[in-house]
């Protein structure tokens, strides 16, 4: 019997009848984890050991679950992808992780850090994936923590054929999540399931005083609110990053993304939904990717200036502190991480702050303003997600938009291109999380994607 | 128009506390050569002058600050276990000469 | 050649809570190391600060106090540089928008007042401390994020006897507020100086050298002293072009100010807002409430004293000089002392005992009550001004009320027809001694007043005798 492939509610019910135990998941969890390992190389740590868990009421208590690793897990390696931080064991959880321990859930590995090209995708070996993503998608658990900065959660999720889910910024504590770019990352979960993602978002939220970017959703309930109510519901999606006539040098894949996407708008409005093609200015379109650098490579750097291997991290060599911080640096971070900080030092150096920092920040404050404008008249915008065209690039980076305004964007799996997944984004405005997920859950319920696990394709 | 050169790489690198390989260097300038076409990306974005940078996620935020209650202090064994080079109660280093 | 001084301070001051401004660790001196601290004082990875609202009502009351434009909302910038005692690499400053602007604040130097202009005032977070061995230093993170305000003065002070009054009067003001211990001998406060040297007549400043972390004020006098002289001799010697725009520092043993490093090695600090610390609105109803509390500064005080009423300049500053003294001296009035009256109490026998015990005026048990009542005796004629003494320093020492040592046994006789009683009687028992006095033996005065005092022990009102005496012998 394999249990690691089904929904959290299913095991739930599973595990309150007694027909499975938490250790038999567990157990299960870990060795789907190591083989997944061994197959795609999504893991930092398989954890060996977990604290002995009762089945409460809880529908999360006894299920395995995955967190990225950046996410500080008490005694359990977290290196946040960083060589710098190869040994690090945190003593303290990030505020997620301890949420999700009070539930009964049990950490059962730590997944690499990101997109990674080290990390393979399960539906095509030759391509890559994050780690998060890989091991829900392959069936090592139900669902996995990762972190969203610009669209690292809603992209992977796409291209692995599972659901990733973005809440609001500040809905999930980041305390004591390895900070990336401060004013973008996002907590969020991996799941195979709309349903799945707001279980596991609704036990993770709330304020924590450790956190000042938190806010009281205490009378938000993301399970509750999935009623696949369709009708009234208004939808838009953008002619600029949708009509496949922008792209005149589109290829195969590319038309059949956007040849999905628009028989999936089809499909909507046979439901009862109102789907407007809306118009933006292509100057906001095709800034984001560059606004998106600036800003992550600011705040990148300035994140990364607290790595110095003092209080944690191999100690660096030399005769003095300087020497030290040094050499640990230019050990411990990689040339993709180094490249960041060089343009990071750039755009904030006092001179050029105007310039480069804070017209990036007006801009991204632009292209906010935007998406706000479309919400007064729509309850989300949809677009492809994770066409993996490079011909498409404002489509590619359009999901940046979502960290951006901070808001609830949730990616689905709506069909396949090529015999691999094809996805759709979902992304409304701040706060109305639960109106989102109510969309996806609809949306997700026309059609056959939910609950599923990889499967190599022959390419 | 050669605004960059590898000495400003040097400079940065140097600023940020690492090395850089000579094949790291190159890629870190082409980056930073690559830096204007991003800002006229941006700049191309209608009212891009007058508009106020957006420095937090959320604008909207209501915030309520912590009201002043101390927590108990970390045990030393969880602040230091991490720690290579550690005396007695406090993390060592070669002597840091006033500067 | 004269030239003329001109200077700016930069005061850093540790402001008073229960918790560190950006961590929830507690705020205050520890000789054991790393025991006031948690994971964000050290720089764990995914840390965040958490804003404590006390220090930002603090660091508006002292905005407010230097009479400084405030901002809209509280913001924070990140100020970027590496070095051991600062664990994340960030210190949280206010670059952008401080919590107070463009401020003014009149002191008083030398017997005379003086408009100070303040830049700014903004609300950061302390370093960690090292300390040093022979080949190795150690860290303690007990100070790291702990509450800072720094201000910032215009270059508007033109002497060191200035600086100083001005740090004084800081120091004051912090601890009327109840801001801060502003204890310089904790190392509370910490101040950068900026020296230039000018003609009397120039119009424009002369090279500016900053000398860094000058620790008590008695080093700030020194080292303006010493700078103000060292550029000046350089001018003078027409070699001014040696003065260059750098950091120095004070050696108090030498009494020299030394080159730290010069303007072109300025660290590049990359400050921009912090995303982690959303704008904090602060409403007029919160800044109004702040204001509602702040006291009465020492200055205004001390010219009610001399102005309304009457004391001394100098009686006057010794019951400013300290809140709770000044506080203690207005209750007394509130009470209905006279201000003369219960300045001189207070200044010669309170201040000696409180001297010669080591206990502040709050530890008393004589609280101003006790002092009304006592004197208040001493004026209906209950007690006699010695006895008052007496029983001043018994309340004290004994921490009884004052009324447990005013009894039956030793009031005064202040009761004209108890005390018109008792000298009838002893006129009548001295018949010859009444006609010798009314006859011009005037010296008998004497006599019948310590004819009266034995019989009374002691106890009739003295003043009250003499008249009663007068009255029935002059008639």
């Amino acid at each position: 019997m394999t249990y690691m492939t089904k929904s959290v509610e299913e095991l739930h019910e599973l595990l309150i009848k007694g027909e499975t135990s938490p250790q038999e998941l567990l157990d299960e969890a870990w060795r789907n984890s190591r083989e997944i390992q061994e197959r795609y190389n999504a893991f930092v740590t398989v954890t060996d050991k977990a604290e002995e868990t009762e089945v409460t009421d809880h529908v999360l208590s006894g299920i395995p679950y995955g967190a990225e690793d950046l996410y500080s897990t008490k005694g359990v390696l977290t290196t946040g992808g960083f060589q710098a931080l190869c040994d690090y064991i945190p003593f303290f959880s990030a505020g997620p992780a301890d949420r999700l321990a009070e539930t009964g859930a049990v950490l059962a590995g730590k997944t690499a850090v990101g997109e990674s090209a080290a990390v393979r995708n399960p539906w095509d070996p030759e391509r890559s994936a994050a780690g998060s993503a890989c091991a829900v998608a392959a069936g090592a658990f139900p669902f996995a923590l990762a972190v969203d900065t610009g669209d690292s959660i809603r992209r992977p999720a796409a291209y692995c054929g599972i659901v990733g889910y973005k809440p609001t910024y500040g809905m999930i504590s980041r305390h004591g999540v390895i900070a990336g770019v401060s004013s973008m990352d996002h907590c969020g979960v991996f799941a195979r399931s709309t349903a799945d993602a707001a279980i596991v978002a609704d036990a993770m939220k709330g304020l924590d005083i450790d956190d000042m970017t938190t806010w009281d959703s205490s009378d938000v309930h993301l399970r509750a609110a999935l009623q696949g109510d369709f009708a009234g519901k208004k939808l838009c999606y953008v002619k600029e990053l949708c009509d496949i006539r922008n792209y005149p040098d589109a290829d195969e894949t590319l038309k059949a993304h956007l040849a999905n996407f628009m028989e999936k708008v089809v499909m909507l409005r046979a439901h009862g939904a109102q789907v407007d093609e809306v118009s933006v200015d292509r100057a906001l379109l095709e800034a984001v990717s560059s606004i998106y650098l600036v800003i992550s490579c600011a705040e990148s750097t300035s994140n990364l200036t607290g790595i110095n291997g003092l209080v944690f991290g191999p100690r660096g060599e030399g005769r003095s502190w300087a020497e030290q911080i040094k050499n640990h640096r230019t050990r411990g971070l990689d040339t993709s991480v180094k490249r960041k900080v060089i343009v990071g030092a750039y755009v904030l150096k006092d001179e050029n702050q105007e310039r480069y920092f804070k017209n990036a920040q007006r801009g991204r404050r632009l292209i906010v303003d935007a998406w706000k404008e479309l919400f007064r008249a729509y309850d989300a915008v949809i677009q492809p997600a994770g066409t993996g065209a490079t011909d498409a690039a404002v489509l590619e980076d359009a999901m940046l938009i979502g960290s951006f305004g901070g808001f609830p964007s949730i990616t689905i799996p709506d069909g396949f291109v090529d015999g691999l997944p094809a996805a759709l984004n979902i992304t409304g405005n701040c706060y109305e999380d639960e109106k989102i997920l109510d969309i996806a859950y609809g949306i997700e319920s026309m059609m056959d994607y939910k609950g599923q696990i990889a499967k190599e394709v022959r390419k | 128009m050669n605004k960059f050169s590898t000495d400003l790489v040097d400079l940065f690198a140097s600023e940020q506390m690492f090395d850089l390989t000579e094949e790291e260097k190159c890629i870190a300038l082409a980056d930073l050569e690559a830096m204007e076409q991003h800002m006229e990306k941006i700049d191309r974005i209608p009212g891009i002058k007058t508009a106020a940078p957006m420095t937090h996620c959320l604008d909207d935020f209501m915030l309520e600050l912590r009201e002043d209650e101390a927590v108990e202090s970390t045990p030393i064994e969880d602040l230091l276990a991490n720690a290579d080079e550690v005396f007695d109660r406090e993390i060592e280093l070669p002597k840091v000469v006033n500067g | 050649m004269k030239y003329k001084a001109v200077i700016g301070l930069e005061m850093h001051c540790e402001l008073k809570s229960d918790s560190k401004v950006f961590s929830r660790s507690r705020n205050g001196y520890s000789k054991l190391a790393n025991s006031n601290v948690c994971p964000f004082d050290l720089g764990f990875p995914g840390t965040m600060p958490s804003l404590n609202k006390k220090s930002v009502r603090e660091a508006v009351m002292m905005a407010l106090v230097l009479n400084c434009k405030l901002p809209e909302y509280m913001l924070f910038d990140r100020k970027h540089y590496f070095y051991p005692d600062l664990p994340s690499g960030i210190q949280l400053t206010q670059n952008t928008m401080p919590v107070g602007v463009d401020g003014a604040i009149e002191i008083e130097c030398g017997g005379s007042r003086k408009m100070v202009y303040i830049h700014d005032i903004h609300l950061e977070d302390d370093a960690a401390s090292m300390d040093h061995f022979d080949d190795t230093s150690v860290i303690d993170y007990n100070r790291s994020a702990a509450p800072l305000l720094e201000l910032v003065t215009q270059p508007c002070l033109y002497s060191a006897e200035e600086a100083v009054a001005f740090l004084e009067h800081m120091r004051s003001a912090y601890k009327y507020c109840g801001t801060s211990e502003a204890d310089t001998a904790k190392g509370q406060i910490r101040c950068d100086v900026n020296v230039s040297i000018m003609d009397e007549d120039a119009t424009e400043f002369g090279t500016r050298v900053e000398i860094k972390n000058v620790n008590s004020f008695s080093n700030v006098y020194d080292a303006i002293k010493y700078e103000v002289k060292r550029q000046s001799e350089l001018k003078a010697a027409g070699r001014y072009d040696e003065v260059v725009q750098e950091t120095r520092r004070y050696d108090d043993v030498s009494g020299t100010t030394q080159r730290m490093r010069s303007k072109e090695d300025a660290v590049d600090y990359r400050y921009f807002p912090e995303p982690n610390i959303p704008r904090y609105r602060l409403t007029p109803e919160w800044v109004e409430s702040i204001r509602r509390e702040i006291p009465r500064l020492a200055l205004e005080r001390k010219d009610m004293y001399t102005g309304t009423y009457g004391l001394s300049e100098y009686d006057a500053a010794i019951l400013v000089r300290e809140k709770e003294i000044s506080d203690y001296f207005e209750k007394c009035i509130t009470l209905g002392m006279d201000p003369k009256e219960a300045c001189n109490w207070i200044t010669v026998n309170i201040i000696a005992y409180m001297n010669k015990n080591e206990l502040t005026i709050d530890e008393l048990f004589l609280r101003p009550e006790h002092l009304y009542f006592i004197t208040d005796n001493v004026k209906k004629g209950t007690i006699s001004s010695k006895q008052a003494k007496e029983i001043f320093f018994k309340v004290l020492a004994e921490k009884k009320e004052p009324s447990a040592f005013i009894s039956k046994e030793n009031a005064q006789i202040s009761n004209e027809g108890e005390l018109g009683e008792i000298i009838d009687g002893i006129l009548a028992a001295n018949p010859s001694e009444v006609e010798k006095y009314r006859g011009g033996k005037e010296k008998l005065f004497e006599f019948f007043v310590g004819q009266v005092m034995r019989q009374t022990r002691g106890k009739a009102n003295p003043v009250l005798t003499k008249e009663l005496l007068h009255r029935k012998l002059d008639q």
